[in-house]
């Protein structure tokens, strides 16, 4: 009582959220007079972090700064619009295929939101779109990111599940489709209902260029998959490489990027990797110390009181994830669920882990979004300098069609486990 | 770098708090600069492999090249509040309310390092491991093996790599206490 009263006050007066989890590992040892752990209590903080698929995040950090400096971004756009002939409503399409592209490249939702600002919301406003509804799309765009490998939140869910990350992207493959496709036909409504515009029909000339231009680019993914496909790096080293050549496209390529941008690209990324990890590390001494209340079992008899089937337990489980996702970011939240409720999921309802893993990560991305605290909407409210209640109305038909792929995706696991095993 | 640190913050503001800042700065380099290793390690990874060469050492040095970035990154995530904090009822408060509250956030973040940095002495137990005639005898009366621990294939002591832990509390006790400073000065009431 006094841990989890300790651990809920920690929390509400605002320390930040690593700190909750050290402080309230204190209290425990404190509580429980087991003062001999104390002795272990920093190599615990150090040992959170001696895992080699961490390593993957600051390298996917890094890779996002060089895609944001070397001008990558603009030209996935452009080969979009080089891509969709004369429709209506054609630049609203072509942001989510650009999307899709980055997603490809980058991890994380509030990264790509705030890059696909920049480059799309100033055309589609350009071409007749309105404001708000481009913000909207551009957001609704970013929840790709997470799940269309490689994807941040997949890497943190394998290290705190100790389950291989290479896999974990492949299992995102058909959902990351799946969001894509019924992302397109929300757009298709939006295009009625908000009547926009026809795009015009580009000579084949200037497709070919658009084409030719966006193809080192392409290469970033390529050598991302292909590397890791191809046996010659770890989805971690397959990072570096990508960065690497990020790296060289924006300096010798695209010539958008200086010898001057490359440190402070490597620092910025240090900095924002420290605080990711820095959570990690805590969630680490948390999750030792609370093992001595065996907390997962108890969890579990009170859930097997509700329910016995695995289809409720997950449409329970999408619940509580979407209440939590409200009020925290997906981070934080996967640290605090999964070691709670994995072994329940897999133990007593027989659950595949990889479905687990992907409905979690896919619902936690949606509170990116979900006032009062999403980081997603403010950093797309912020670049586009529309009201954030504006873009959470907006995107809520998004937010259904993602509902409705994690419905799908608790009743039939194989849409998460089909691909891994094919491979 | 300026883009880094908040430069006004610092004209009216004492000794701790220049300190902080200068500090802060420091550790941009180092976080950076220890970032470029892990990644030219990873590199270094995939080159030799890939001519036949693995060397087995790089794979738990870039580990704890990661570690030390990972912990002075988050001393200077301190020092700017970077780190991720629930912030839904300091936001509903009043602001008279929510000044007192954030000054006891700063304080109990501060407590918790002074905390941290016991844990850490008796860890270290830099008085024992002196007075004793060898550390081996050391770790034989103490039962602390904090010397003795070796990595898996670095071929050097573990403890050299554990010095990160305080410098970190060194850091971070320094940027927490320059925080509530500024905070009780009436200073970066915004966040």
């Amino acid at each position: 009582m006094t841990i989890a009263g300790s651990f809920l006050a920690f929390l509400l007066v605002g320390l930040p959220i690593a700190f909750v989890l050290a402080a309230t590992a204190l209290v425990f040892i404190a509580v429980s007079g087991n003062t001999v752990l104390l002795q272990s209590y920093a190599q615990q903080l150090f040992g959170g972090l001696e895992n080699y698929g961490l390593l993957a995040l600051p390298m996917f950090i890094l890779l996002g700064e060089f895609m944001n400096a070397g001008g990558i971004g603009r030209r996935l756009m452009s080969l979009s619009v080089a891509l969709l002939g004369a429709v209506r409503g054609g630049l609203a399409y072509v942001n989510l295929v650009a999307n899709m592209l980055m997603a490809s490249i980058l991890g994380s939702t509030v990264a790509q939101i705030t890059i696909m600002s920049k480059i799309a919301v100033p055309e589609m406003e350009k071409a007749g779109y309105p404001r708000d509804v481009s913000v909207g799309i551009t957001a609704a765009g970013g929840l790709l990111a997470p799940i269309i490998p490689p994807s941040m939140l997949f890497i943190i869910f394998g290290v705190v599940a100790q389950m291989p990350i290479g896999d974990l992207f492949i299992s995102g493959i058909v959902p990351g489709a799946m969001m894509f496709v019924s992302f397109i036909v929300v757009i298709a409504v939006f295009s009625r209902l908000y009547a926009f515009p026809r795009s015009e029909r580009l000579s084949i000339r200037k497709r070919l260029a658009a084409l030719l231009d966006a193809l080192p680019a392409l290469a970033i993914p390529a050598v991302i998959i292909g590397s890791i496909l191809g046996g010659l790096a770890t989805p971690t080293e397959a990072a570096a490489i990508a960065t690497l050549a990020a790296m060289l496209t924006g300096l010798f390529v695209y010539r958008e990027m200086s010898v001057a941008d490359i440190f402070p690209a490597f620092a910025n990324a240090a900095r924002s990797a420290a605080v990711v990890l820095f959570l990690i590390a805590a969630a680490q001494v948390f999750s030792w110390v609370i093992t001595f209340e065996n907390l997962p079992a108890r969890v579990a008899e009170g859930l097997q009181l509700i329910t016995t089937s695995p289809i409720v337990f997950l449409l329970l489980l999408n619940l509580l994830l979407l209440m939590l996702g409200m009020v925290t970011d997906p981070i934080p939240a996967i640290i605090l669920v999964v070691p709670v409720l994995l072994p329940v999921a897999t133990d007593v309802y027989g659950i595949d882990p990889f479905q687990f893993g992907v409905i979690v990560c896919l619902n936690l991305t949606l509170g990116l979004l979900t006032p009062p605290v999403g980081t997603g909407l403010f950093a797309a409210a912020l670049m586009g300098g529309v009201k954030a209640e504006r873009i959470a109305w907006l995107v809520t038909p998004f937010f259904l069609a993602v509902a409705a792929v994690l419905v799908l995706l608790a009743f039939f696991p194989w849409l998460a486990t089909g691909l891994k095993e094919l491979l | 770098m300026s883009s880094v640190l908040s430069e006004e913050r610092t004209e009216r503001a004492g000794a701790l708090e220049r300190a902080s800042a200068r500090l802060a700065t420091a550790e941009w380099y180092c976080a950076g600069l220890l970032l470029c290793v892990v990644f030219l390690l990873l590199l270094l990874n995939v080159v030799t492999r890939s001519f036949g060469t693995p060397l087995i050492w790089v794979d738990e040095l870039a580990i704890y090249v990661m570690i030390w970035a990972a912990l002075i990154g988050a001393s200077i995530g301190i020092r700017n509040r970077d780190h991720i904090a629930m912030t839904l009822l300091t936001d509903m408060l009043p602001a008279a309310n929510r000044r007192a509250l954030l000054i006891g956030v700063d304080a109990a973040l501060l407590v918790f390092f002074v905390i941290f940095g016991v844990i850490l002495w008796n860890w270290f137990d830099p008085v024992g491991a002196l007075s004793a005639e060898t550390l081996a005898d050391f770790s034989q009366q103490s039962f602390n093996f904090i010397y003795e621990e070796p990595t898996t294939t670095i071929g050097m002591r573990k403890v050299w790599f554990w010095l990160i832990l305080p410098v970190f509390f060194l850091s971070g006790a320094l940027h927490a206490s320059a925080n509530l400073a500024a905070r009780l000065r009436g200073g970066e009431g915004e966040r």
